[in-house]
């Protein structure tokens, strides 16, 4: 049975604290973004990436977007970083239904075959299109 | 109780114990696939957990005297490396630097590593995410505590001078 001794056992209680762990983190943003008001503090570090370049990074805004977020404005959210306020949903989503699977002990959910190379594909073009300077694409970096 | 099912190093889910005995007794598992449930030291074959619902008997050694044929051995992968993608997202939305990029590229490489075959290639891809993805985390910790010391220093010598 030298078989059976390489196949660690599967360990239920480590993913349960994980996932509290991240499901804590979650609450503390929200509640953190609600304290906080519904724009950034002066004393809140500029994007670095932003600073050296004077480009919008594909995080640009992400701090703006959520604090409005966080206090019901969904278009000046939308207007700041609309990659997060859409990619928020299905991450939350995800999130929800692991922490799910991991109080049955189970392992996170897999990710569909393609999904990193789509998201790479769409974070990619979407550092490209934030930068540019005409009018669809303007809408893209973070306005108003 | 739910079972974990294993057959040749290879996870095959989680079932309820019902469903593993439905699917002993189908056939869909086999007497030698191995089971773990919570509280068990160690996986065992499903024959000796659920002697009742095996279709065939376990295999019983057939004399001391003659050693047992070897088994083949498994040419399974064993499980996918994690790929890192969800952090990769997280640190490329809110960590500002363009190292959140490098590890989603790693993210993908895992994947299409694997679905070649390429275990060992995958692994190394998914360390590379990993490393991209914490670098991406400390760059954005070391940058904003140094600006938000900066700042409060500022705050300080201009009380100073007034």
């Amino acid at each position: 049975m030298s078989e059976t001794n390489q196949l660690p056992a599967p360990r239920g209680c480590d993913a349960r604290r994980r996932a509290l762990g991240v499901a804590g983190i979650v609450v503390a943003v929200v509640v953190f973004a609600w304290c906080a008001g519904p724009l950034p503090p002066l004393w809140a570090p500029p994007c670095p990436w932003h600073a050296l370049t004077g480009l919008h990074c594909p995080g640009c805004g992400s701090t703006r977007a959520l604090l409005a977020l966080a206090h019901g404005d969904v278009v000046r959210a939308f207007a700041q970083n609309p990659l997060l306020v859409l990619s928020l949903p299905p991450l939350l989503g995800w999130a929800a239904f692991s922490l799910w699977r991991a109080w049955r002990g189970q392992p996170p959910a897999e990710f569909p075959r393609y999904s990193a190379t789509i998201t790479l594909v769409v974070v990619v073009l979407y550092f490209v299109l934030r930068n540019l300077p005409w009018w669809p694409c303007t809408l893209l970096a973070p306005h108003g | 109780m739910d079972y974990h099912v294993a057959r040749n190093n290879q996870k095959l889910g989680v079932f309820p114990e019902a469903e593993v005995r439905t699917r002993l007794q189908s056939g869909e598992l086999l007497p030698n696939d191995l089971v773990w449930c919570e509280g068990m030291s160690a996986w065992r074959p499903a024959a000796e957990v659920f002697p009742e619902a095996s279709t065939t008997p376990p295999p019983v050694p057939a004399a001391p005297s003659i050693p047992p044929p070897p088994r083949p051995t498994p040419v399974a992968l064993g499980p996918k490396p994690s790929n890192y993608l969800v952090p990769a997202i997280l640190v490329t939305l809110f960590c500002c630097l363009p190292f959140g990029i490098a590890s989603i590229v790693f993210a993908s490489q895992v994947d299409s590593k694997y679905a070649a075959g390429d275990l060992a290639g995958a692994q190394q891809s998914s360390d590379k995410a990993k490393f991209w993805m914490w670098l991406s985390v400390g760059g954005a910790l070391l940058i904003g505590i140094a600006y938000i010391g900066i700042m409060v220093f500022g705050i300080a010598m201009g009380g100073l001078a007034h």
